[in-house]
C-alpha cells in the first residue's frame, strides 16, 4: 500500500515552506527508503503551478460538454415567410439569427430572422407567440431594431422577422473608435432613452448587454432582444429567468420578480463597462461567490459618475433610480455640468424611499407637530397665534400627506403596518386632546391620509364615525371630511350617500360663498356633477357645472379652470357632442401642458387619458393611441410603479386596440390592467369590471360567444349592483348578451334581452342619442336571423333614418346602417324574384 | 416527492455520516442535478459559461431554496458535488465506449448523460481522474471529499469547511496538498 496520506502530506508541506535549493534535500531525508514517496513529492514540488492549471483546464473542458452544439436550423437559400436565408449572423442569446432577404424581388431589403426550434420553443413556453410577437411589434423607435412579422411554419419552427441593424456590439465599437467621455455618455443616452420608450409601455428588456446593442459606422444604436426575455420567458409572475450571470441583476439570480430596476440595475453594469471597459466586479469571482463584491474602478471613473452608478447597482431594487429617465437626468445633468441628483430624488422617489424606511418616526412627527400647535394654543391663549401656527401645521401635514401617497398600507416595519400606525394616530389624537375643533382639524388630515394610501373603507369608517361624533361642531374641517367622504362613497359606488353629501356640500356652498376658499368650492361641486354623471344624469351633471364655471374669476387657479373644462369634456362626451367634448378637452390640456409642477402633470396624464377616450368614440384610433401613450409615460414620470392611473389608462389603451380589431395586443394590455387593478381593487370594482368588458367584447369577436355570454353576465350583474337596474351600462350588457344568443341561435333569448335594453334606452334617451339607432339595428339583425324580412328592412331602415338625421350621413355608424339597409332590400327583392 | 423541511434534516443526517440518509438524498439530487443541466441548455439566456456551479447552484435553488441556512446549504453542495461527479463519470464513460466502438446503449445511460458532449480530451482526463480519486480514497476518504466540494460542487473554501467540519485553513492547506499529489499521479500514469 506503501506510503500514508499524512507521511505524504507532512513531508510535502513542510519542503515547500523552504528554499527552493533544499527541498530535494530535505524530502530525500524524510522520505527515507520510500521511493515512491520520495519520487512523488519531488514531483508533486517540481508542478505545483502545473497543478492548478490543471483543473482549470478541466473545469472549462466540462464547461465545454456542456454547451449546446446547435445544429443550424436554416441553410443559405431556404426561404421563410416572404425571405430567403443568405447566412448565419449567430449573435444574441436565445434562437438562432440569421440574414435573409426578401425572396420575391418587390424591393430590396435585407431582415435579420430569428427562429427557435420546437424543441426551444417547448423549454421557453412560448405559448402566446403570435400575441407577443405583435405586442412587441408595438414598440416603434428608431434605437429598437424593429420587429416586423413573426410566425410558425409548418414543421414548428417559431420565427421573429426584425429589422437587420448593420453594426459593432458596443463594446467593440467603443474598442475601435476612441471616444471621449462625453461621446460615451451621448451613445448611453441614446441606450437609456430606447429603454425608457419600452418601459412607457410596460415592456422591459431584462437582457442589456453589449452583444444585445450594436452601434453602426454613423453612431446609431439598435437595441436586440427587446422584451423578448419577458415576454417569452413567461413574464411578470414569480417565474425565474436567468440572464447571463454577470448582467443578471441581484432579483433575476435570487429568481424573484423583475421589475424596470432590473433594466436599471443592468444599465448601470452597461454604464461602468461603456466608461472603463471594465466589469464593476472581480469577473473571476463571480458566480462561484454567490454574492458579488462590486469594485467600481476609481481612477478611471469620474467620482460622481461612480455615485450614479452605485445607485444602478443597489442590492435592493428600491433603492436603485425610479426610473431610467431618472438615471438619464443625472446623466445629463453631468454633462451640463450640473449637481447630479443622486441624492435628492424627484419627489415620489424621495418620499417612497423615506416612508419605507421612517414610518415609525413620521407616526412620531405627526404626533411631535400634532403636540406642539396644542401646546401653544393652550398655553398663550392667543387666538390669532394659535391659527397661525395650526396653518403652519397644515403645511407641514400636508408634506407628510404627500409622503403617505404611495406608501402600501400593508407593509411593516417594527412589525406595524402603515395601516395600524394610522389607527394608533386615530386613538392618540382621542386621547390626548380635548379641544374639538382641533381634533376635528387633525381628523381630516388622517381621513384624507388614509384615502391616500387606498384604505378607502378605513377613511370612509372613520369619516363617518367622527361626522356623527361631531354633529354640533360646524367648522371648515368638518366640510372637508364632508368632501372626501363624498368622494369616497363615489368610489365605493355608493352613489346615494354621496349624493346627500354633496348636496349638503352645495347648500353650505351657496350660503357660505365668501367664507369658503375658491378652489374648495369648485373642487366639490365638480365631484358632485361627476357623481350624477356617473350616474347618468348629464343635463344635471352640466347644470351643475355650470355653477362652478361661473365662479370663475381672475383669481381663478389654472388647475381649476382646467377641471371645469374637463368635466364639460366629460359630459359632453357622454351626450356624444364630440365637437363640444373636444373643444373642451383641448382647452383643458392647453391650459395644463406648460406647468411642470407634479401636481399639475398628474392632472394633465388624466386629460390626455380622457382626451384618447374621446379619439376612440370618434374612431380616430391612431390619434387615441397617441394620447394615451402620452398620458400614460407622463404617469409613469411622476410614479414608475404600476399603479391604479396607469392600469385605467391601459385598460382603455387596450380597448382602442380591440376597436382597431387588434384583438391580440388588446387583450394583452387589457389583461394587465386587471392584474394591476385586482391588487388594489374589489372585484366588482367598476374599473375591473368595465376592463372586463372590454375583453368579453374581444372574446365575441373572435367568436367565442359562449365564453363571452358567461363573462357578459357577470358583468351585468356587477353593474346592476354599481349602478342599478336601468343605468345606461346595464342596457349596454343587455344588447351584448343578446348578441350573444343571437349568435348561439337562442333567438328567443336574444329578443328579450334587447326588449330589456329597449326600455332602459327608451326611458334614459330620446331618439337623438346614437344608442336609439343602435339598438335599432341589433333589433333588425335579430328579424333578419330569424328570416323576418319584413320587420328586419323596418328596423334597419329605422336605425339608418335616426343615424343619418342625428350623426349625419358621413358617420361610419350611419354607413353600416345603410348597408344593412341595402343589403336586407336585396335579399327580398331576391325572395320576390322567387316567387 | 420529499419536501423541504425533510430534505434539510436528511442532509443533517447525512452530513452526521448517516449512510440510509445518503442513500435516500443522493438520488433526488442527481436526477435534480441531471434534469436542470438538460433544461440549462435551452433556457434564453444562455449563460455564458455553463459550468457545474451555475448547474449545483440552480439544483440548490430547486430543491432547498435561497431562503435556506448557510448550513444545509453547505450540506447540499456536499452531496451535490459527489452527484456530479458521477453525472460527469458516466458520461465520460459513455464517450470513452463510444470511441472504442462499444455499445453504449449497452451500458445503460441516462438519456441527459448522452448529452453531455465531452471532448476526447476531456473525457480521457475524467477517466484518469477517477481512477486517481480511487486510489485517494484508499488512502485518505476525508481527502476525497474536499474534491469533491471544492472541485466538483465548486465550493468555496469557506463552505467546505463547513461540511466536514474542519477549519478553513486546513481546508486551504489540504486543497493544495491534493491537487499537487493528483496531479502528479495523473502525469505518472500518462508517461507510463
Amino acid at each position: 500500500m506503501g506510503y500514508s496520506w499524512s507521511e505524504l502530506e507532512d513531508i510535502f508541506q513542510n519542503a515547500l515552506q523552504m528554499p527552493a535549493s533544499e527541498r530535494v534535500n530535505y524530502v530525500e531525508i524524510h522520505a527515507k527508503d520510500d521511493e515512491r514517496l520520495k519520487q512523488t513529492v519531488l514531483m508533486m514540488l517540481r508542478d505545483a503551478e502545473n497543478a492548478d492549471q490543471y483543473f482549470d483546464k478541466l473545469q472549462e473542458g466540462i464547461a465545454d460538454g456542456f454547451e449546446e452544439k446547435k445544429e443550424d436550423i436554416y441553410q443559405p437559400g431556404d426561404i421563410v415567410d416572404k425571405y430567403k436565408i443568405i447566412n448565419a449572423l449567430g449573435r444574441g442569446g436565445m434562437g438562432q439569427v440569421y440574414l435573409a432577404e426578401r425572396n420575391d424581388q418587390q424591393f430590396e431589403q435585407k431582415v435579420a430572422i430569428k427562429c427557435f426550434s420546437p424543441e426551444e420553443v417547448k423549454q421557453n413556453f412560448f405559448e402566446n407567440f403570435r400575441n407577443e410577437k405583435q405586442f412587441l411589434a408595438t414598440l416603434n423607435h428608431a434605437a429598437i431594431a424593429h420587429i416586423l412579422d413573426g410566425g410558425v411554419t409548418d414543421d414548428g419552427i417559431h420565427y421573429i422577422i426584425m429589422e437587420y441593424a448593420n453594426g459593432l456590439p458596443i463594446d467593440e465599437y467603443l474598442e475601435k473608435h476612441h471616444l471621449s467621455v462625453q461621446e460615451k455618455l451621448q451613445l448611453f443616452l441614446k441606450i437609456s432613452d430606447a429603454i425608457n420608450y419600452a418601459h412607457n409601455r410596460l415592456i422591459l428588456h431584462l437582457d442589456i448587454k453589449p452583444s444585445n446593442i450594436l452601434v453602426n459606422e454613423e453612431g446609431q444604436v439598435k437595441l436586440l432582444d427587446f422584451g423578448i426575455a419577458q415576454k417569452m420567458g413567461e413574464p411578470l409572475k414569480q417565474k425565474y429567468i436567468i440572464a447571463s450571470p454577470f448582467y443578471a441583476a441581484p432579483e433575476q439570480l435570487k429568481q424573484k420578480p423583475v421589475s424596470v430596476a432590473t433594466d436599471i440595475f443592468q444599465l448601470g453594469i452597461l454604464l461602468h463597462l461603456i466608461l472603463s471597459n471594465k466589469f464593476p466586479f472581480d469577473k473571476e469571482k463571480f458566480p462561484n461567490d454567490s454574492k458579488r463584491e462590486f469594485g467600481l474602478e476609481q481612477n478611471l471613473i469620474n467620482k460622481e459618475f461612480l455615485s450614479i452608478i452605485k445607485k444602478c447597482l443597489n442590492e435592493s431594487p428600491e433603492e436603485r433610480y425610479v426610473s431610467v429617465s431618472a438615471l438619464a437626468q443625472d446623466v445629463e445633468n453631468f454633462l451640463r455640468s450640473r449637481p447630479v441628483n443622486v441624492h435628492s430624488q424627484n419627489w415620489s422617489y424621495f418620499a417612497g424611499k423615506f416612508i419605507e424606511r421612517n414610518k415609525i418616526k413620521i407616526l412620531l412627527s405627526i404626533l411631535l407637530i400634532i403636540s406642539m400647535g396644542v401646546g401653544i394654543i393652550f398655553s398663550s391663549y392667543q387666538a390669532n397665534k394659535a391659527r397661525e401656527n395650526e396653518l403652519k401645521a397644515i403645511k407641514t401635514n400636508e408634506f407628510l400627506l404627500d409622503i403617505f401617497k404611495n406608501a402600501d398600507p400593508n407593509i411593516t416595519e417594527g412589525n406595524l403596518t402603515v395601516k395600524e400606525i394610522l389607527d394608533n394616530s386615530v386613538n392618540s389624537i382621542e386621547s390626548k386632546f380635548e379641544d374639538k375643533e382641533f381634533k376635528l382639524s387633525l381628523y381630516d388630515r388622517l381621513i384624507n391620509i388614509y384615502t391616500n394610501v387606498y384604505l378607502w373603507n378605513d377613511s370612509r369608517e372613520l369619516a363617518e364615525d367622527v361626522l356623527n361624533r361631531y354633529q354640533n361642531i360646524d367648522n371648515y374641517s368638518k366640510l372637508k371630511i364632508m368632501s372626501t367622504l363624498g368622494g369616497n362613497y363615489r368610489e365605493l359606488s355608493e352613489y346615494q350617500k354621496a349624493d346627500s353629501i354633496f348636496s349638503i356640500l352645495m347648500q353650505r356652498i351657496d350660503r357660505d360663498v365668501k367664507e369658503l376658499p375658491l378652489d374648495f368650492k369648485i373642487e366639490n361641486i365638480l365631484a358632485f356633477a361627476k357623481s350624477q354623471q356617473i350616474q347618468g344624469n348629464y343635463d344635471t351633471a352640466l347644470q351643475i357645472i355650470d355653477r362652478a364655471n361661473d365662479l370663475i374669476n381672475n383669481k381663478t387657479l389654472e388647475k381649476d379652470r382646467a377641471d371645469i373644462y374637463n368635466h364639460y369634456a366629460s359630459v359632453y362626451k357622454a351626450l356624444s357632442k364630440y365637437d363640444s367634448a373636444s373643444y373642451y378637452q383641448t382647452k383643458a390640456i392647453n391650459i395644463l401642458k406648460l406647468n411642470k409642477s407634479p401636481e399639475h402633470q398628474n392632472a394633465l396624464a388624466i386629460y390626455y387619458n380622457n382626451q384618447g377616450n374621446l379619439y376612440r368614440d370618434m374612431a380616430q384610433y391612431d390619434s387615441a393611441i397617441a394620447s394615451f401613450e402620452q398620458s400614460i409615460s407622463l404617469k409613469r414620470k411622476i410614479d414608475s410603479k404600476a399603479n391604479l392611473d396607469v392600469a385605467i389608462t391601459l385598460s382603455n389603451l387596450g380597448g382602442t386596440y380591440y376597436k382597431k380589431k387588434n384583438y391580440d395586443s388588446a387583450s394583452i394590455i387589457l389583461n394587465r390592467a386587471i392584474e394591476i387593478f385586482s391588487t388594489q381593487l374589489k372585484p366588482d370594482n367598476n374599473f375591473i369590471v368595465s376592463t372586463r368588458y372590454s375583453l368579453a367584447n374581444i372574446y365575441y369577436n373572435q367568436l367565442k360567444f359562449e365564453k363571452a355570454l358567461s363573462e357578459y353576465k357577470e358583468i351585468l350583474n356587477a353593474d346592476t349592483t354599481n349602478f342599478g337596474i336601468d343605468h345606461p351600462y346595464v342596457a349596454d350588457d343587455y344588447i351584448s348578451i343578446s348578441n350573444c344568443y343571437r349568435e348561439l341561435e337562442e333567438t328567443d333569448k336574444a329578443y328579450e334581452y334587447l326588449k330589456k335594453a329597449e326600455s332602459i334606452i327608451e326611458e334614459k334617451f330620446d331618439e337623438s342619442h346614437q344608442k336609439t339607432s343602435y339598438l335599432y339595428n341589433k333589433f333588425g339583425i335579430l328579424f333578419e336571423k330569424q328570416e323576418n324580412y319584413t320587420m328586419a328592412q323596418m328596423y334597419f331602415q329605422e336605425s339608418y333614418n335616426l343615424a343619418n338625421k342625428y350623426l349625419g350621413e358621413d358617420h361610419r355608424y350611419t354607413q353600416e346602417y345603410k348597408k344593412d339597409v341595402e343589403r336586407i332590400s336585396n335579399i327580398m327583392k331576391g325572395d320576390l324574384n322567387k316567387m | 416527492m420529499v419536501n423541504q423541511g425533510e430534505i434539510t434534516q436528511l442532509l443533517v443526517k447525512v452530513n452526521n455520516g448517516d449512510i440510509n440518509a445518503y442513500n435516500k438524498i443522493f438520488p433526488i439530487i442527481y436526477s435534480e442535478l441531471r434534469h436542470i443541466a438538460h433544461r440549462i441548455r435551452f433556457q434564453y439566456f444562455g449563460i455564458e459559461t455553463l459550468n457545474t456551479t451555475a448547474i449545483v447552484h440552480e439544483a440548490y435553488l430547486k430543491i432547498i431554496n435561497s431562503e435556506a441556512d448557510w448550513n444545509s446549504r453547505a450540506h447540499f453542495y456536499g452531496v451535490a458535488g459527489k452527484a456530479m461527479r458521477h453525472i460527469l463519470l458516466n458520461a465520460a464513460r459513455r464517450k470513452n465506449a463510444i470511441k472504442r466502438g462499444r455499445d453504449a446503449q449497452h451500458l445503460c445511460f441516462e438519456e441527459w448523460e448522452e448529452k453531455i458532449n465531452l471532448s476526447d480530451e476531456c473525457s480521457d482526463e475524467l477517466l484518469r481522474l477517477d481512477e486517481v480519486l480511487n486510489e485517494l480514497e484508499r488512502k485518505d476518504s476525508k481527502q476525497v471529499k474536499i474534491v469533491e466540494c471544492r472541485f466538483f460542487a465548486n465550493m468555496t473554501i469557506e463552505e467546505t469547511a463547513a461540511v466536514l467540519d474542519i477549519s478553513p485553513s486546513t481546508v486551504k492547506r489540504n486543497w493544495q496538498v491534493i491537487k499537487a499529489w493528483i496531479y502528479s499521479q495523473i502525469q505518472a500514469r500518462k508517461t507510463a
